[in-house]
């Protein structure tokens, strides 16, 4: 007997983002990212929480970051045209240092397209969908378990860094079930975002000086101060002083590439013998993990690289993966994505072979198989 | 005295604003100012949430928690700010385009759902910031930038809009008649449930000047030309009213339940796990 | 040991619930499982199938390919899913349902077994995942009972029972 129960990826990130402390959702139905969204309906209210359902995607994004500077850790879910939607909003989380937490369960697009069926071709929408420069964080789990602890550490993501947090799904693994228990609630590690340690005449929501990530003061506390989408000095209040939006835009950005220690993060399996690999993340990577396992009974050893921080790249980690290996394998559910991103750092000694499916079906083990043996 | 009140609740260190002489929108932000005097609200307590346009500087000008957010969506920041505080008292200005073109599902469903939020429109019938565009209430006939040759459109009554959408409290004032603005925003900021000001407004710089009423005080006066008492109007025959603005107030009713404090029932239901 | 089993038939006959019974009986076994589904145009009437697999490690590829044991309940999802099937795999089809099959295949007929016995077609899944435990010996008759047990409103727990107890009956009766 096993105290595990069978649980499906959507409800297992409900169950995450509760246990990591949200509470406030705003959503708009979509699948397949709904069943979050009706579990969050549920479970909100019996923690003291509360679940809109908003008019639309765009109202969705808006709620969850006036929730989130109302105090609450906020959460909206999606899936692909509705995380077109959000865009502008997510830009506005970025831009005024908003944490909130964004789920896109993919599926088939351009548009409608598929919307019961899987896909991975919102990779690059969730790195450059919103407009303007900026750096992003983009968590991409691979079962059901790992939905939940990484839906916790997207709200630990977003409230240390004060961001929002893209957490990339994909339609079988929202929808589909498997073995999970859930952590005693005393296993797992919560951060809270930081609160002013000094008085309200003496606090700049956007103060350079109290470090990369200044503390957010929740409004109705006595910090009385503005936000804005514009560029902004270190008062909230807009500035187009090219010194302060140089700051500014810098500081947005080295508090992500300057914290990578705690954002990235890489499931890497090489002995250290292999020529082959595969850079393979989400569902795809199961699957890789399974063709891997047929391959070495033929007796061919290949390593893998699954990043489940996506975004920003793991570059250093795929440069040391990439020693001594002859050809990477890069599987995805769209035209090739990430395959690019793979390319540009890696030099001509290393063949990158892509390998792409994007009709709404996952790519097979024997597929993957078929790519390695052939070439 | 008045200057005082004024004062009180304004970040005189963002001052001078942005406005053209004579855009009606500061008299709007100094009726609301007066109003939180007038009802003693504590400034940690006020949550000012705007869109993006002229009017959407507003808020930088108030000393509150002040949020401006991203073109036509400030209904809904401001919902997510209500929901996780219902205490706060959240204000929503916004400007015609905002509230009625991008952000017209907000306005809708945000009445509908009658959460406790004011929503005030600074209807001035244009797109005051981006140079004189026609705006879903630029009146039939009337010149914009982009209706050089008249607008053909029909033009919204945000009255009605809003009462047909839920609101449960409804007026309209206008810029020019500054006591009757402020005794609708008192009664709209003390309302349980969603209320609703649309105020009539001026934009010398761009509708005044696109149609050929050229002096500041003349857009004034336009004002106080065109607007009516509602309660005048229902003595007058439809010729006489016929391209009037009826100001008044359209609804106040107080009996229908608030959103928040339906959802604190869904609380108390889950914690005690009925379904 | 890694078995897939496949679900097919249409929206209503509760194969859906079958699939996530079975792999959550699985699991209280001590088994790792997975269960997906795949829903056609309308949930009520159209083409489902609730996919699950059973093993004793790690699943990694989370959905079936070609099960090892496929069960039809429709003409139109033997059309849809008949050819897939591992070359070992067993075809379980349901004559009631099911008409005209040229390949190999064995026919248990749920759905007249439950109309005459329990006056009902509703715990029609709950024979099938009864069935399947027993005749493929991965899962245990009181795990499927317990997994049964915790999802069902209460009045419905004797029928689904005997349900259940026929099923076996006939997964013993069909293992050769
Ligand atoms: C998504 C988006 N579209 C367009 C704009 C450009 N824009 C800024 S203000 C504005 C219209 C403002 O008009 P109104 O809402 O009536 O406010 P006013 O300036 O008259 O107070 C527009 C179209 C924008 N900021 N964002
Ligand atoms: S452009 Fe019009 S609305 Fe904008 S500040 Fe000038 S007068 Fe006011
Ligand atoms: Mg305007």
């Amino acid at each position: 007997m096993s105290n595990a129960k069978l649980v499906q990826g959507d409800i297992a990130c409900a169950m995450g983002a509760i246990d990591a402390g949200c509470r406030f959702f705003a959503g708009y139905p979509i699948t397949p990212a709904s069943d979050i969204a009706e579990e969050m309906s549920k479970l909100l209210p019996m923690v003291g929480g509360k679940f809109i359902q908003m008019e639309d995607e765009i109202a969705s994004m808006a709620a969850i970051i006036g929730g989130s500077l109302a105090g609450a850790k906020s959460m909206t879910a999606t899936s692909g045209p509705g995380f077109s939607l959000k865009q502008e909003n997510l830009g506005f989380a970025i831009m005024a240092e908003i944490p909130t937490v964004v789920v896109n369960v993919q599926r088939g697009g351009p548009s409608t397209g598929l919307p019961t069926l899987p896909s991975q071709s919102d990779m690059m929408q969730a790195r450059w969908g919103t407009h303007g420069d900026h750096e992003i964080i983009a968590i991409i789990p691979y079962t059901v378990e790992e939905v939940y602890y990484e839906t916790i550490r997207a709200f630990n993501l977003a409230e240390m860094l004060r961001t929002p947090v893209i957490l990339l799904m994909d339609e079988v693994i929202g929808h589909m079930s498997e073995n999970f228990k859930r952590p005693d609630k005393s296993k797992i590690e919560i951060i809270n975002r930081k609160f002013p340690t000094k008085t309200p005449e003496e606090y700049f929501p956007y103060d350079e000086n109290e470090g990369l990530v200044p503390p957010l003061a929740p409004f109705g506390k006595g910090y009385r101060y503005h936000v804005t989408g514009l560029a902004h000095d270190k008062t909230g209040f807009p500035s187009t002083h090219e010194e302060s939006v140089k700051r500014l835009m810098e500081r947005m950005r080295d508090k992500i590439l300057n914290n990578r220690a705690i954002i990235d993060k890489c499931d890497i399996r090489k002995e250290g013998n292999e020529e082959i690999g595969i850079f393979a993340y989400g569902s795809s990577a199961r699957t890789s993990i399974e063709a891997i396992d047929n391959l070495k009974e033929k007796g061919i050893d290949v390593a893998l690289m699954r990043p489940v921080t996506i975004w920003p790249f793991p570059k250093e980690q795929l440069l040391e993966f990439a020693k001594g290996l002859k050809k990477i394998v890069v599987p995805e559910m769209n035209f090739g994505q990430i395959v690019g991103e793979v390319k540009k750092y890696l030099s001509d000694d290393v063949e990158i072979i892509p390998l792409n499916k994007y009709t709404g079906r996952l790519i097979t083990p024997e597929e993957i198989v078929d790519k390695i043996l052939e070439g | 005295m008045d200057t005082d009140t004024k004062l009180k609740y304004l970040r005189t260190e963002k001052l001078p604003h942005i406005w053209c002489p004579g855009c009606g929108h500061g008299i709007i932000l100094g009726a609301l100012l007066k109003s939180f005097d007038k009802l003693g609200w504590e400034k940690n307590d006020i949550v000012v949430v705007s869109g993006i346009g002229c009017s959407g500087r507003t808020p930088g000008y108030i000393d509150a928690n002040t949020l401006h957010t991203t073109h036509g969506r400030a209904l809904a920041f401001a919902t997510g700010i209500k929901m996780v505080n219902p205490a706060l008292h959240v204000v929503v200005v916004m400007g015609d385009g905002d509230a009625s073109a991008i952000g017209g599902n907000h306005l809708i469903h945000a009445a509908r759902r009658n959460i406790d939020l004011t929503a005030i429109v600074f209807n001035n019938n244009i797109y005051g910031m981006t140079g004189g565009q026609y705006s879903p209430t630029t009146p039939f006939g009337a010149k914009a930038s982009t209706a050089p040759y008249g607008n053909i459109e029909p033009n919204f009554d945000l009255v009605e809009l809003a009462m047909g959408a839920g609101a449960t409290y409804v007026a309209r004032a206008t810029s020019y008649h500054e006591a009757i603005l402020e005794k609708y925003i008192q009664n709209a900021l003390l309302h349980k449930g969603f209320s609703f000001i649309d105020v009539y407004t001026t934009c010398p710089t761009q509708f005044g000047r696109l149609n050929k009423i050229k002096s500041p005080i003349d857009n004034i006066f336009m004002l106080r030309d065109k607007a009516i008492m509602k309660s005048k109007a229902e003595k007058m025959s439809p010729e006489e009213i016929k391209g009037k603005v009826l100001i008044g107030e359209f609804r106040n009713d107080k009996e229908k339940r608030e959103y928040t404090e339906l959802y604190d029932e869904i609380i108390r239901r889950a914690t005690k796990k009925e379904m | 040991m890694k078995l897939e089993i496949r679900l097919c038939g249409f929206g209503g006959q509760g194969l859906i619930l079958a699939s996530k019974l079975l792999s959550q009986a699985a699991i209280i076994d001590g088994k790792i499982a997975t269960q997906y589904q795949t829903y056609g145009a309308q949930v009520r009437g159209g083409t489902v199938k609730g996919d699950v697999v059973i093993s004793d490690k790690r699943i990694d590829h989370p959905t079936v390919i070609k099960p090892d044991m496929l069960v039809i309940m429709s003409q139109d999802a033997y059309k849809k899913y008949g050819n897939f099937v591992k070359d070992d795999g067993i075809i379980i089809t349901d004559p009631f349902y099911v008409k005209g099959i040229e390949r190999e295949h064995i026919e248990v007929p749920f759905y007249e077994t439950v109309k005459e016995e329990l006056h009902s077609t509703l715990p029609l899944n709950m024979m099938i995942i009864s069935f399947l435990a027993k005749y493929t010996n991965t899962v245990s008759e009181e795990s499927i009972k317990k997994a049964v047990l915790e999802k069902i409103p209460p009045h419905t727990v004797e029928i689904n029972t005997k349900a259940l107890e026929i099923g076996a009956e006939f997964g013993e009766k069909f293992k050769k």
